[in-house]
């Protein structure tokens, strides 16, 4: 438990050091792991961090705490993702991260991640895209030292929106990774 | 596997050909159109009230002028031919002239009518329930019957004639099947996911396919018109089906991957080409119908889908997001020669080969949010746009003749499946479902 503590205490401090000491170096990372950036649609929200993290946050929380009603603390924040793209956005990292730390202090719960899109792109390009930031959220979780065995992933692509308007308001909340308990 | 057809659908339509005119032979030697050109120069088309012979004029004249609607959405959506309004025909209907001898083809040369199509009713029949329908298309300008055919028929068989009468005409000036008696196989959505309908061309005769309501994508009709390929998720898994139309019956098709997604036939049904996913990535597969022996045919990191054969069977047409965002290829159909089709757009999918193998139609993401649909040559040039801001047009698919495409369109709000021209003229909603109608796939030629 401890080493594991330190180990994520140190990847912290590292992800920080790269974000905060070398930007550079970030925007090559981040090509390695993403494809060429395509140039973003014009509607194109996310985040310089600060407008849509309090959105983000609140959102989710609204819905859970309807949907599980009492009894359950355990909670696991769904992340966000930009249009066409499945990896982990920086904004999105505290909250994997505190998904991970939750699944760190339940060892005995598996998850199902589902992977969502907007209803922009094709139904069944996004069926591969929804699994593709299933499989993003996944590995993120995995690397944070959590058994793979643990999770398993599901793609409903467009299929399952949780907001059917045809704007961006509604768009974002659509391209989700959502972490659900599925076994304690 | 044509007869099995018939047995599905009853059609006791007794075709008597009582008159064989020089028509059928001239077609061969002669084709009027090229209806494949940029520009077509529409055939003037009169279509006055048919003649209605031994019986209550009010019954019949229903009849009458539903088979006038038929035919005259049946031409006018062919591409052929401009329907003349009937506001300015000359022609006394009383005299009731039908057989060339009682034509003033002059009343019809002066309005502009270059063709004339008259229709008969004769209820005088030995059963009680047909009627005969004859119906002959007349050049004007040379006074002279260029196809005549009479129908019996029951009621519910009235469409499938007029159709088939279509289908003559066009077979006269093109030399060639027309896409009247085909079928398109869509999804319908209800409250949590799709099932999958079949209706023929024109949007009538719906019939319901499967009935479990679970989330379903990508519908395609086998070369031999008996049997659909379709994805449905079961388990948290896309599943890949081929469902026998006849017999009713479906298998899952298993080639070893844990996700499927857009299956299609190669062009003579002999084999199934997916996209397939075996631990999170797709790849384009090709396998036996039944999944055994499966090939792989791209092997890269990025999601490859949305295979399609050219109709010689030489090439295939597919999705990949290799280049950052999704884009059409071309590989040969072993998988060799993988070269990128379009370069316009951040957003090209759903690539399909037109029957005649000249042209590609795709859809483009093209301001951010809809997508428009555009044909390409195979070798990148001509690209061509059929829709314009209008909602997002998605899904198309080629009439087996190659002269129409059906496609959903978000642009009444729910999306629904329309038609058009390859040429994107005449574009004509077919569906009105209430949650939406989306993924057509047009049948082969079902019936000779």
């Amino acid at each position: 438990m401890k080493m594991q503590a330190y180990r994520i205490i140190g990847l912290f401090v590292l992800v920080l050091f790269i974000i905060a000491g070398c930007a550079r170096e970030q925007v090559v990372k981040k090509e390695e792991v993403t494809p060429p950036p395509a140039p973003k649609p014009e509607v194109a929200p996310p985040p310089p961090a600060e407008k849509p993290a309090p959105k983000i946050e609140a959102k989710p929380v609204e819905e859970k705490v309807a949907k599980v009603e009492e009894a359950k603390p355990i909670n696991l924040d769904p992340i966000y993702f930009d249009f066409d793209k499945y990896n982990i956005r920086d904004d999105m990292r505290k909250i994997i991260d505190a998904n991970a730390e939750t699944l760190k202090q339940n060892a005995n719960i598996k998850i199902r991640i589902e992977g969502n899109c907007d209803e922009r792109g094709t139904n069944e390009y996004n069926m591969a895209l929804g699994e593709r930031r299933a499989r993003s959220a996944k590995d993120y979780l995995v690397t944070m030292g959590i058994s793979a065995d643990r999770i398993e992933i599901i793609s409903y692509g467009e299929e399952r929106p949780v907001c059917k308007e045809h704007n961006e308001d509604c768009w974002w909340k659509n391209r989700r990774a959502d972490f659900i308990i599925i076994s304690k | 596997m044509m007869k099995l057809w018939k047995n599905l659908i009853p059609f006791r339509i007794t075709v008597i050909l009582f008159i064989i005119l020089t028509g059928a032979a001239a077609a061969i030697e002669k084709i009027y159109i090229d209806i494949y050109g940029p520009f077509i120069r529409k055939i003037a088309l009169a279509v006055p009230k048919f003649k209605i012979v031994d019986g209550d004029q009010k019954d019949y004249e229903t009849l009458a002028s539903r088979i006038i609607g038929i035919l005259s959405m049946d031409l006018e959506i062919s591409g052929l031919f401009e329907i003349l309004d009937p506001a300015s025909f000359l022609e006394d209907p009383r005299r009731g002239a039908f057989y060339r001898e009682e034509i003033d083809f002059r009343d019809w040369s002066v309005i502009g009518a270059e063709c004339l199509l008259k229709g008969l009713i004769d209820i005088k029949s030995d059963s009680k329930k047909s009627v005969n329908i004859e119906m002959r298309l007349y050049d004007v300008g040379q006074a002279k019957m260029l196809i005549g055919r009479r129908y019996k028929v029951e009621e519910p068989e009235v469409r499938r004639v007029v159709h088939h009468f279509s289908n003559e005409i066009l077979r006269y000036f093109t030399g060639e099947e027309g896409p009247f008696l085909t079928k398109i196989a869509f999804l319908l959505s209800g409250n949590r996911g799709k099932d999958i309908y079949i209706m023929d061309y024109d949007g009538f005769g719906i019939k319901q396919i499967t009935t479990d309501g679970g989330i379903k994508l990508s519908v395609s009709w086998s070369p031999d018109g008996n049997k659909i390929a379709y994805i449905s998720m079961k388990g948290g898994k896309t599943k890949l089906f081929v469902r026998h139309l006849l017999l009713n019956r479906e298998w899952p098709i298993s080639a070893g991957a844990e996700n499927y997604l857009t299956p299609s036939w190669s062009p003579d049904g002999s084999r199934l080409i997916f996209s397939a996913s075996r631990d999170g990535n797709y790849d384009i597969y090709i396998s036996n119908p039944d999944g055994s022996n499966p090939l792989r045919l791209t092997d890269h990191w990025s999601i490859d889908l949305s295979p399609n054969f050219s109709p010689d069977g030489r090439y295939i047409t597919f999705v990949s997001d290799r280049s950052g965002a999704p884009q059409i290829y071309i590989m040969n159909s072993d998988g060799s020669n993988v070269r990128r089709l379009t370069f316009q757009g951040n957003y090209n999918a759903q690539p399909s080969w037109s029957p005649r193998g000249d042209r590609i139609v795709f859809v483009s993401l093209s301001n951010g949010n809809n997508f428009d649909i555009f044909t390409i040559n195979p070798d990148g040039t001509g690209i061509q746009r059929l829709t314009f801001l209008s909602g997002s047009n998605e899904s198309p698919s080629w009439s087996p003749d190659g002269r129409l495409i059906a496609f959903s369109s978000t642009r009444g709000g729910i999306p629904q499946v329309y038609l058009m021209n390859a040429n994107g003229a005449n574009q004509k909603r077919l569906t009105e479902a209430k949650s939406g109608a989306t993924n057509p796939s047009w049948s082969p030629h079902l019936i000779k």
